[in-house]
């Protein structure tokens, strides 16, 4: 009557999925549980049974094979920020600034991006390393791009039965400089940025941006980056700054307690300006 | 007074600092459950105004382990038209004192009114059971805004009332349209306080409810112990004398701790029941209790040349909520705050409170006094860059110097009135140099001074609050039990500021005893002690001094008890640093406090010797400040360094004066102008209670941001006034109220400073600096 939640341990990822299916909407994967837990304990979700993917001890860890760094969804933000600092320098910044002390120490990656709230810290810098997540299920596994995964607010192309178990980034090689970007109000952040690029003679020859927070999507952005592709590092400011309209369009910004929509489009402005201008934080 | 005050007192630990930081102290949600205790979870209106069609209770009450639903519907006989918030005697415009009743009869007037309480076997069932209670509204507009509010053909939120003017009033002294007139400048400007939330670290509305046969027992966590027994008499029909009001531990108030409509609903249920009722209160019911009224304060300034005030003309429009509650002590408030504490020949305030369709708004810390503070402190920084004068310099030109009378004579809604407040009794030039050396801030103005991305801008406000103002007969009793040991007994809570701990200090003081030789216990309403309660920067002066007056009797009951013991009379005897010596006795046979005890009562369970004190001011016919014995001001500097690009601002140093008076109890003392500084930072950069969408949005701490330490630098320097002249015990004053309002005007003087603007709402944000750097549009 009181509505028991029941904690399920299952010993391999075919029982996870099998216990999914069984449990259908009043199941859930659970990690670290922040999101999932108040939301159950403010009745907001329906669930009753926690399947705990932490018990599967291949989701723990973070292996790096040439320039691919495999990462368990059970692994916690705050082990991701220093297990990563080298390869994947963004990332590890955002995990770092990610939350709180006890989120950090309790919330993963394989829970922030199942949950999908486009207010995500670690997507900007997933985005710009090419991410794929992998899918496993009782029936096997499936790979999707990131942004394949990452269908909208909220929302994700996981199928029942499936548990994300894995998040697959490329390191850039040296010679990428990279820079992230973060405004926070009171512990939240209101937009974010990670912006990878090369430059020769002050040119930029390569460059990858992504902006997450600051909108309804999380988005690369690869018109921009072909504009930006080629210009000097000078005349980068200008070009971002013209590029008001296609960041509202792209990133869906929305006005809310955090700031207005042009608020938040401003925001994505002036930190892609710091990024590329290399500033560090 | 018998000896002089002893300084080592005031440097010692708190008596509540080991069970907090242990986790030992228990705290309403801790209290053990009593024997058949069961849990009520209450039924909130999802509109924000509505009438009430039908409540439809079946599912819940179909659930197993649930016990029962008190609402219109089921009211076993009780008159539910019981007033809630009633405030120290304030009528409402039109008649009645207060108008939220025990629960909604005929509508919900905002998003959470009460409907009614389900109670079940557990927690977990009850809250699913009030889920499943089905209401069906007539919808109704809401009102959100004192505008809305007050246009005309606006839907009534009360229907027995013409219009939602909940009250009005206006005071003013000197002739403020000749004062304008013969001005060389006249400035006008407006600033916006939004409502916010008290948001106390323990939620609003936990209780634990027992009412038998033989009384009615109600532990909550609360500032007045007395106030919820006559609105519990009045519902129940029970005797004064048979409802007991208890407080644990409380995680703090700032005036959000007060009886809840779903708390007599939980007495309602346990005295169907006969059971005990505890309420856990969530978020969500801490959101839905009470507010902060939300204020547009509009003001026009008339300067002469050389920077000198001729008159204030302020127009106030408040917003109160759904319900009377505070609205005319608040009124009152913000407009006899609303001057500052500037020579003004001329001064005139007109306030109006709206009733809307929002959490109804009451008591919250420094009452007022941040509404009109945020107001005419941004005014005064305005006026002086106007006239090009640095802020500090334009400020010491017009604030009352100490020794100058507020004003001649009053007249309050027109008719003259007598001003019974003491002369100025406040150095501010030493207050604003203290608080200025605070942040290393030399007066001078940096707007325009600086170049690249980040700027940085220094501002400072200024507050008065009427100090300790009448709230009438507060009683304490001094017993010595037969260990010798002083017991302080009294109704004083202690909200987290110290009470226990002042109180322990003061009884030391006076009887010349040490610290462990006195225990405060805690605050309990059936001896009878009186007390109005702990607000209002009260509790120093009426309760310090009522246990001053307490030990003072015990001491001569103690001498009366010797002479009949010993011999001799009374007169002979003399106590001094626990010892009694008879007249012409040899130094060195002197009797111990334990052993006056044993003498007379004989052993453990024997009897106490007890003195009883008692204080209160002289009854006042001064309806402006209610009679006051002195004056409480702050002042407050901060330094900020905003970014031009985000506008984020970063409050770099922050640093407070106040006039204690005599400090009694130095980290306690400490504590309430630098948390007040905190709580004020919240105020100032990020709190707002937001209703959009027909509701309450952020209702939660996920939308409701509070700063956390990484927000306030990391030291706040204080500095005390301590001239040994308050009314208070051994000259203290209280300041518990007076850098709360400070820090919005000071920040936003900074911002200006910095930036060369000012911002017209709070909080504070980025944005809208941005808006108005035209930055974003």
């Amino acid at each position: 009557v009181s509505r028991p939640l029941g904690v399920f341990f299952p010993a391999s990822v075919a029982e996870a999925s099998t216990m999914l299916l069984e449990f259908g909407r009043t199941g859930a994967a659970y990690g670290g549980g922040v999101k999932l837990v108040p939301l159950i304990r403010d009745r907001q979700s329906d669930v009753t049974a926690l399947v705990d993917v932490k018990a599967l001890s291949d989701l723990h860890d973070v292996a790096a094979s040439g320039g691919a760094v495999r990462i368990g969804a059970a692994v916690r933000h705050a082990e991701l920020a220093t297990a990563v600092r080298s390869r994947l320098p963004m990332l590890a910044e955002a995990e770092a600034r990610l939350g709180n002390p006890r989120v950090r120490s309790q919330g993963t990656i394989g829970g922030n991006l199942c949950f999908a709230d486009p207010v995500s810290d670690p997507v900007a810098p997933l985005l710009v390393y090419d991410a794929e997540v992998t899918l496993a299920s009782a029936a096997g596994e499936r790979t999707l791009p990131l942004p394949e995964f990452l269908t909208g607010p909220f929302q994700t192309a996981r199928r029942p039965g499936e548990i994300l178990s894995a998040v697959r980034a490329r390191a850039l090689e040296p010679g990428w400089l990279q820079s992230y970007q973060r405004i926070e109000r009171f512990g939240r952040p209101v937009a974010t940025a990670a912006v990878a690029r090369q430059l020769t003679d002050g040119v930029l020859t390569a460059i990858r941006m992504a902006v997450s927070c600051a909108g309804q999507r999380p988005r690369r952005l690869d018109e921009l980056e072909r504009g930006l592709t080629g210009l000097a590092a000078g005349q980068a400011r200008a070009f971002i700054a013209g590029a008001r309209d296609y960041l509202t369009r792209v990133l869906g910004p929305r006005d809310d307690l955090f700031g207005s929509a042009a608020y938040k489009t401003h925001l994505a402005i002036v930190l892609l300006t710091r990024a590329v201008d290399g500033e560090q934080p | 007074m018998p000896g002089d005050f002893q300084d080592g007192l005031a440097a010692l630990p708190r008596t509540d600092w080991l069970g907090k930081v242990t986790g030992q102290a228990e705290y309403i949600d801790d209290c053990p459950d009593p024997l058949g205790t069961v849990f009520g979870a209450p039924i909130r209106g999802t509109q924000s105004h509505a009438r009430i069609i039908r409540i439809r209770p079946d599912r819940a009450l179909a659930l197993p382990g649930v016990l029962g639903i008190f609402d219109r519907d089921h009211l076993d006989g009780l008159d539910p038209i019981v007033r809630i918030g009633e405030y120290e005697g304030h009528t409402r415009q039109h008649g009645e004192s207060a108008d939220q009743h025990v629960l909604a009869v005929d509508k919900v007037r905002f998003h959470g009114d009460l409907i009614g309480l389900v109670v079940a076997d557990d927690l977990a069932t009850a809250r699913l059971a009030a889920d499943l209670v089905e209401v069906d509204y007539e919808p109704l507009p809401p009102l959100f805004s004192y505008r809305e509010a007050m246009a005309d053909g606006a839907p009534l939120i009360h229907e027995d009332l013409p219009d939602n003017l909940a009250c009005q009033g206006s005071f003013d002294w000197g002739d403020v349209d000749a004062g304008l007139a013969a001005a060389d400048l006249v400035v006008g400007a407006s600033y916006y306080t939004p409502t916010a939330f008290h948001h106390p670290m323990e939620s609003v509305g936990s209780c634990l409810a027992d009412f038998t046969a033989h009384g009615v027992t109600l532990w909550l966590p609360t500032n007045k112990v007395f106030n919820p027994v006559q609105q519990i008499t009045e519902l129940f029909g029970v005797a004064a004398r048979d409802v007991r009001v208890r407080t644990p531990a409380i995680g703090g108030a700032f005036g959000a701790k007060q009886i809840t409509p779903a708390m007599m609903c939980a007495l309602a249920m346990s005295r169907r029941l006969g059971r005990p009722v505890r309420l856990v209160a969530t978020e969500a019911d801490s959101f839905r209790s009470t507010a902060r009224h939300a204020c547009l304060f509009k003001a026009r300034a008339g300067l002469t040349a050389d920077g000198r005030l001729t008159a204030l003309d302020v127009v106030l429009e408040i917003d109160t909520g759904a319900y009377f509650t505070g609205a005319s002590m608040v009124n009152r408030q913000i407009c006899i705050s609303s001057w500052g504490c500037y020579r003004l020949p001329a001064f005139r305030v007109r306030g109006r409170t709206a009733y809307t369709s929002k959490v109804p708004a009451a008591s919250f810390r420094a009452t007022g006094k941040t509404e009109s503070t945020f107001g005419i402190e941004c005014l005064i920084d305005r006026l002086a860059q106007r006239i090009e004068m640095s802020p500090a310099e334009f400020r010491r030109r017009n604030v009352l110097r100490p020794g100058e009378p507020v004003t001649g004579s009053w007249r309050v809604d027109g008719k003259p009135t007598p001003v019974q407040a003491p002369p100025m009794d406040v150095d501010y030039d030493q207050l604003m140099d203290r608080a200025m050396a605070g942040i290393g801030w030399d007066g001078k103005p940096n707007v325009g001074k600086q170049g690249g991305r980040k700027v940085r801008g220094h501002g400072m406000a200024l507050s008065l609050r009427q100090g300790a103002p009448a709230g009438g007969r507060t009683y304490a009793m001094v017993a010595l039990d037969q260990q010798g040991q002083v017991h302080v007994y009294h109704a004083a809570p202690d909200l987290g500021e110290g009470v226990a701990t002042m109180l322990r200090v003061v009884a030391a003081n006076a009887l010349g005893l040490d610290a462990g030789s006195v225990v405060v216990e805690p605050p309990e309403i059936t001896h009878g002690l009186k007390f109005e309660g702990t607000a209002a920067q009260r509790t120093t002066i009426h309760m310090g001094n009522a246990v001053v007056s307490a030990c003072a009797a015990l001491l001569d009951e103690l001498r009366a008890v010797l002479a009949l013991t010993n011999g001799g009379t009374a007169e002979e005897w003399t106590i001094e640093h626990g010892m009694a010596r008879r007249r012409d006795q040899e130094a060195g046979q002197g009797i111990s406090l334990r052993d006056i005890a044993r003498n007379y009562g004989g052993g453990e369970g024997g009897t106490e010797l007890k003195g009883l004190g008692a204080f209160g001011f002289p009854r006042t016919q001064d309806r402006a400040f209610g009679g006051l014995g002195h004056w409480a001001p702050g002042a407050l500097a901060v330094e900020v360094e905003v970014d031009t690009e985000t506008g984020e601002i970063d409050l770099v140093a922050m640093a407070a004066a106040g006039d204690a008076g005599r400090v009694l109890h130095r980290a306690s003392a400490t504590g309430q102008l630098s948390g007040g500084a905190v709580l004020g930072t919240g105020l100032a950069l990020s709190e707002e209670v937001v209703y959009a969408d027909g509701g309450l949005v952020n209702g939660d701490a996920a939308g409701y941001r509070l700063p956390s330490a990484a927000n306030v630098p990391s030291e706040i320097p204080v500095w005390f006034a301590e001239r040994g002249d308050g009314p208070g015990p051994f000259g203290a004053k209280g300041l518990a109220q007076v850098t709360v309002p400070c820090v919005t005007p000071a920040v936003n003087n900074a911002i200006m400073d910095a930036v060369g603007v000012h911002l017209d709402s709070a909080p504070l944000t980025p944005e809208k600096i941005l808006r108005a750097l035209g930055v974003v549009r």
